[in-house]
């Protein structure tokens, strides 16, 4: 289908661009790689009246190490995410999930705070930005603000993100020595969607877990962080034996939410092997280093 | 510049031509390659960007092109299926394809040697599993993939067997 | 005829390298059974492609469609004042304004007793009868500003209770979708067995089982296109059309249009795939030949990926219950089956929505002896989408339940699945065989493909690595399908039934002035090689090089009339037409050159574009200096008969029903019984499609056919929920195979030729498509057969092994 008719204006400046978001408010949609939003356009899902391409905002586009925290600007695009090694060693979920996003001529087009914003729950980007308790900076006219990512993903398609504002960028601190990662997704065909997906990170004290964060995604209305299986976790020796009772702690982490091939109960049991596999995984990259 | 258009004026190079246009805010850079500048062989498969049969080159990296709206391309370096023939660097693997009968009905094709042909830049020959992974976000419903598999793979030994 | 039999010549290419280079010149002048490249493929691939929506020019408006949303309702009201007035709105109608010029069409095959069916009108009048069926045309200068119209109509709508199950569809007190039929049973076909009732109860073994395959469709990566201009100073239709079946839609067109057969020109230029998808009439597609004509400009329908999902016919939707008896040595004594097929709103036109369900009935344990047969099929229908042929035409449903049966057999019964099957092949001696069902059966060679497959897969070693890995918790499965494939059609399928669907296919061959040879057939070409079969056939027979020929398809004011591409009757027909013609025309130029040299036309032949002397080979004239003195200076031409250089020929298979092929596919995957995931890792098939004029493209056919089998099973679903409504319509939702999940597939071929015609081939196209399923059902049954469970149904999700394996979801 054809996209319906919508005026388009590329700013370029963060100040033009506020201008904009003030001026038509919620009759404007911000366009960044459009990996989302043009086919919800051409699939006539949404019609805005303006769109407003940020993508010559140049100073979005970037990735440093500031005060050994990393910045990653909003519009850098998933195959640069995928091949850096600033990303790789700040953010390692980050690019663990990279290689599942779509295939490559959509990530040549699509960003990092396009994904972000759009928060569609069964995208890899928001839950490892959740993941790694990354900071959101978002920016309007009036200002500057910091959002946890805790605090950031609300719901489908649904972020703290105010009407005027946008993303500017995710900031990311040095992680601790010792962290372990573990990223794993099912998914129908490589590149679809995930079924559901989690990410971890862990550490510690020889045998120990001294932290342990978990992330699961693709299986409510936003990325959950875990409660009851991470706490259970904490302070153990993790072995078998743990991780069966653990699982059976999902059920207060996650109230699930089906999809077109899957009900709640499959998705349920799904995350949960992948919950043991990923643990297995873990106490063996533990034990191997 | 800070206004907001239904029609905008764009400058870009397509194929090697700098091209002017006036194009209608909500049109994508698909149709207008191929309404436009008659340029036909990115095809439209779902306007989804599910399908791949409308990927091209935008500034050397592959995209899809109904997820790019033609004021989007404003600035930038177009290469279709049609000037990456014409400069003869997918010579090699468009004799593969026909080798190998990598095509049938042809809707999927030339998105596909696009894709494909990315691979030939590599120095080593890549695994039929990286190569079906390269191509994996093109359908193809003719072929079953292999004969197109078969024709990267055929490019590579034919270099190897030439050396 | 016997003079084609080297076909020892028929060297496979190897599956990734080629020894020898196609690209080489070939100097040789016999092609048939050589894998010759297609030379379109450089055309195609580098954009040069001409497929409808590359045709365009100001003058040309687009149609859009205002469709229902309904499965069920009655249009009240419809305002479209407000869509005119949008910019660029040329013309807004309803059924009412074209009908003058299309009239209502009925999908009937008389020669089907007791099928029922109503006509239909290219866009709904009171009701509609399916989600996306269309109410309304929008014509305007562009696409984008047809569809900004088009949501500016209203209509107004009373919801109907849809009838969306089909085994409620046939209850009493079932609504009534075509009360004036009297039911909602389209048509249906009993075969009855005495005592069969005793067979089952006193054999040995029996096994049962219900299967389900869900409804989906072709999913064509060129959505369905047709461009149509109407010149009404001289009451001319042409038609750009991307059709498998341009001949069939020009007798369509001329008779629903009025316009006289000669008048009508249909064109199929490159066809972005079909698979059966584009042989139907669609109301859509009737509704812009009703513009061209009313408002005299060209009109362009494109159908968007989204209408595509919801007014493509869909195919494939069936529940088999099933069951086989088998003696305690394993031989089959009986089959029971009892098939509902749900079908759409309305029977397709003009092929109907039941060969799906002939076929079934037909072919359900057709590979095997089988010596009671009792079946009954029957055609329901719903309030969805029109429904009919997909590639391989009823014979994978057929398949999976024969094979599943066996394999169900082969473990009650403790013999090995690949045994099981040897034992049971129709005996090769007792060919032609008639079955209890009906069709002929002119010669197989079953057990020999066998052989040939369990030798190709390693098989033993095979079942030993399996046998290993599951011991290590690796569950890996083999699955067998023997398959059966109808091909070269008769009249039987339609044209005894009063279709106008051609069973005969005709061919000129020109021989040009400078001696190049100019072809044209009835068949056509969309991808799977028919030009380039064409032209090794009269290559061959004419003894000149593959380049020296071209052919031309799908122009109905060039080609003569015949069948079209479908039934996998291209070669086998409209190549055996090519080849007579070829032949045909062989013969009068060496009597031309026998009158002109005073020469035994005996000893004559044609080599390298000479007449040569047979044996000693001295090349007596070459074919552009014969056309020369043909054309240009009659007057050196001897005899008083013309010479005739434009020869047409046409042939018609009229032994069989159909020309059966035999197949068998073997599926080797490994299932992740805890997230129901499968692993495909090799597939393979052998195949005999009697003589195969060029190996490469039967290869690549078979291929393309097992991964849409494949997608099937794992895949593919039109999923309908309780209101009829489509739910997965598009390409996020309406999962098709990607090449990263697909295995390699290795082919190997047996030969039987079919004897009614002097080339032997049999046709090939389908040939992937019907085992693929079956082969993976069967693979994931065997993989999962330590646990006890058995799947029935495709496609085969996750969510679906899942639910069988695991106890929270056994209530």
């Amino acid at each position: 289908m054809k996209s319906p008719s919508f005026r388009y204006v590329r700013p370029d400046s963060i100040e033009a661009t506020f201008e904009l978001l003030d001026r038509y408010g919620d009759d404007a949609k911000i366009l960044a790689g459009g990996q989302s939003l043009l086919p919800s356009l051409n699939m006539r899902l949404s019609a805005p009246e303006v769109l407003i391409d940020i993508s010559q905002l140049n100073e979005l586009k970037q990735i440093k190490d500031v005060n050994n925290e990393l910045h990653v600007g909003a519009l850098v695009r998933h195959c640069e995410v995928e091949s850096s090694s600033l990303i790789a060693s700040y953010a390692p979920l980050l690019s663990m999930a990279m290689p599942h996003v779509a295939h490559r001529a959509v990530r040549s087009r699509g960003t990092f705070g396009g994904s972000i914003a759009f928060a569609d729950a069964a995208s890899e980007t928001p839950a490892m930005v959740l993941a790694h308790d990354a900071t959101l900076v978002v920016r309007s006219s009036i200002g500057e603000r910091l959002i946890t990512a805790d605090n950031f993903f609300l719901g489908l398609y649904e972020t703290a993100l105010k009407p005027h504002e946008i993303l500017i960028r995710a900031e990311f601190k040095k992680p601790a020595l010792g962290e372990k990662y573990i990223f794993k997704e099912i998914a129908r065909r490589k590149g679809d969607y995930a079924t559901v997906g989690l990410g971890i990170r862990a550490r510690f004290k020889k045998k120990v877990c001294s932290e342990m964060r978990i992330i699961y995604f693709a299986i409510a209305d936003k990325p959950i962080v875990s409660s009851a299986v991470s706490d259970y976790l904490l302070d153990k020796e993790i072995n078998a034996e743990f991780i069966d009772q653990a699982l059976s702690y999902i059920d207060d982490d996650i109230q699930p939410f089906g999809d077109t091939y899957h009900d709640e109960l499959t998705k349920m049991h799904l995350m949960k092997i992948l919950l043991k596999r990923s643990l297995i995984e873990l106490i063996e990259v533990n034990r191997d280093e | 510049m800070n206004e907001p258009l239904e029609i905008i004026n764009i400058k870009l190079t397509v194929n090697g031509f700098i091209v002017n246009a006036a194009v209608a805010a909500r049109k994508h850079l698909v149709d207008f390659l191929r309404e436009d500048l008659g340029l036909t062989g990115a095809h439209l498969g779902c306007e989804h960007g599910i399908c791949g049969a409308c990927t091209i080159l935008m500034n050397g990296e592959l995209v899809r092109g109904c997820l790019v709206l033609a004021a989007q391309a404003n600035g930038s370096v177009i290469e279709t299926v049609e000037g990456a023939c014409e400069s003869g660097r997918l010579n090699q693997l468009v004799d593969a394809f026909q080798a190998c009968n990598a095509a049938q009905c042809g809707f999927c094709s030339p998105a596909m040697l696009l894709t494909a042909g990315e691979l030939l830049t590599r120095s080593t020959k890549p695994s039929r599993e990286e190569i079906r992974e390269q191509i994996s976000g093109n359908y193809c419903r003719c072929t079953g993939y292999q004969a197109i598999v078969n024709a990267v793979e055929f490019c590579f030994d034919e270099v190897a067997s030439n050396e | 005829m016997l003079m084609l039999l080297n076909f020892a010549l028929m060297k496979l290419p190897q599956m990734s390298k080629h020894k020898h280079n196609p690209l080489i010149e070939m100097d040789s002048s016999s092609y048939i059974g050589k894998s010759i490249p297609r030379k379109e493929i450089r055309r195609l691939i580098s954009g040069q492609g001409t497929y409808v929506d590359d045709i365009q020019g100001s003058k040309i408006a687009h149609v859009v469609f205002v469709r229902s949303p309904y499965a069920h309702a009655k249009i009240l009201n419809i305002d479209f004042e407000l869509a005119k007035t949008y910019p660029g709105v040329i013309e807004i109608v309803k059924e009412s304004d074209i009908s003058q010029y299309c009239q209502p069409y009925q999908g009937l095959l008389k020669h089907l007793e007791g099928m029922k069916a109503v006509f239909q009108t290219p866009l709904a009048v009171d009701k509609v009868y399916w989600h996306g069926h269309p109410v309304i045309a929008v014509v305007a200068e562009t696409r984008a500003q047809a569809e900004d119209a088009a949501e500016l109509v209203t209509i107004d709508w009373e919801e109907l209770p849809p009838v969306v199950n089909e085994e409620e569809a046939l209850l009493k007190d079932s609504p009534l979708i075509h009360p004036e039929l009297g039911s909602n049973l389209c048509w249906e076909r009993k075969i009855d067995c005495e005592g069969i009732e005793e067979i089952f109860n006193s054999a040995h073994t029996v096994v049962e089982e219900n299967f389900t395959t869900s409804r989906h469709t072709h999913v064509t990566l060129e959505p369905r296109s047709i461009l149509a201009d109407y010149r009404s100073s001289d009451n001319q239709l042409i038609i750009t059309h991307s059709t498998q079946v341009p001949h069939m839609m020009h007798w369509v067109v001329s008779h629903l249009f009025s316009i006289p057969e000669s008048q009508v020109r249909i064109i199929a230029p490159d066809v972005g795939g079909s698979f059966g998808l584009k042989i139907h009439v669609y109301g859509d597609e009737m509704t812009a030949i009703a513009l061209a004509i009313k408002l005299k400009r060209p009109i362009k329908f494109i159908a968007d990926r989204l209408e595509s999902f919801l007014s493509d016919y869909h195919s494939r939707d069936h529940r088999v219950w099933a069951r086989m008896a088998f003696s305690e040595d394993g031989k089959i004594q009986a089959i029971e089956m009892d098939d509902l097929q749900s079908m759409g709103a309305f029977t397709g036109y003009p092929r109907g929505s039941v060969n799906e369900a002939r076929q079934i009935i037909n072919l359900v344990g057709g590979a095997y002896d089988v010596p009671h047969y009792k079946a009954r099929t029957r055609v329901a229908y719903q309030n969805k989408s029109m429904y009919g042929q997909y590639r391989s035409v009823g014979h994978p449903v057929a398949c999976l339940v024969t094979e599943g049966l066996m394999d169900r057999g082969a473990q009650s019964l403790g013999i090995d699945p690949a045994k099981l099957r040897q034992i049971n092949y129709i005996p090769q001696n007792s060919f032609p065989k008639k079955l209890k069902s009906g069709p002929t059966i002119e010669n197989l060679s079953q057990h020999e493909a066998l052989d040939r497959l369990l030798e190709m897969m390693g098989y033993l070693d095979l079942r030993s690595e399996q046998k290993a890995l599951r011991e290590k918790g690796i569950y890996r499965g083999i699955g067998f399908a023997s398959f059966l494939e109808m091909s070269n059609p008769s009249s039987n399928t339609y044209g005894r039934g009063g279709v106008s669907i051609a069973a005969q296919d005709a061919s000129t061959v020109r021989l040009m002035p400078d001696g190049t040879l100019f072809c044209t057939a009835s068949i056509n070409e969309f991808g799977q090689g028919a030009a380039t079969i064409a032209a090794q056939i009269v290559a061959d027979v004419l003894g000149v090089s593959f380049d020296r020929v071209r052919v031309s398809l799908g122009d109905t004011d060039i080609a003569p009339f015949g069948g079209d591409n479908w039934g996998s009757r291209g070669t086998g027909i409209g190549g055996e037409a090519i080849y007579q013609t070829a032949l045909a025309l062989k013969n009068n130029i060496l009597d031309i050159a026998s009158q002109l040299f005073t020469l035994d036309i005996a000893k004559l032949g044609i080599s390298k574009s000479y007449v040569i002397k047979l044996g000693v080979g001295t090349q007596i004239i070459s074919l552009e200096d014969l056309a020369r003195i043909v054309y240009f200076q009659p007057e050196k031409y001897p005899s008083k008969k013309a010479p005739e250089l434009s020869v047409t020929r046409s042939y018609a298979q009229k032994t069989y029903d159909g020309i059966c092929t035999n197949g068998i596919q073997a599926s080797y995957l490994e299932v992740d019984p805890e997230i129901g995931e499968i692993k495909l890792l090799k597939h393979w098939v052998v195949e005999d499609c009697g003589v195969a004029i060029n190996p490469l493209l039967i290869d690549e056919q078979i291929r393309g056919g097992v991964i849409q089998g494949i997608g099937a099973a794992l895949y593919e679903h039109c999923i309908y929920n309780e209101d009829g409504q489509l739910t997965n319509g598009n390409f996020m939702d309406y999962l098709v195979p990607m090449a990263f999940e697909m295995p390699d597939i290795e082919i190997a071929h047996t030969c039987t030729p079919t004897k009614t015609s002097n080339l032997g081939a049999k046709g090939a196209g389908e040939a992937g498509v019907a085992g693929a399923s079956a082969a993976v059902l069967n693979a994931v049954n065997d993989a999962l057969s330590v646990f006890n469970v058995h799947l029935n149904a495709i496609p085969i999700t996750p969510q679906n092994i899942i639910r069988k394996l695991y106890k929270f979801y056994k209530e």
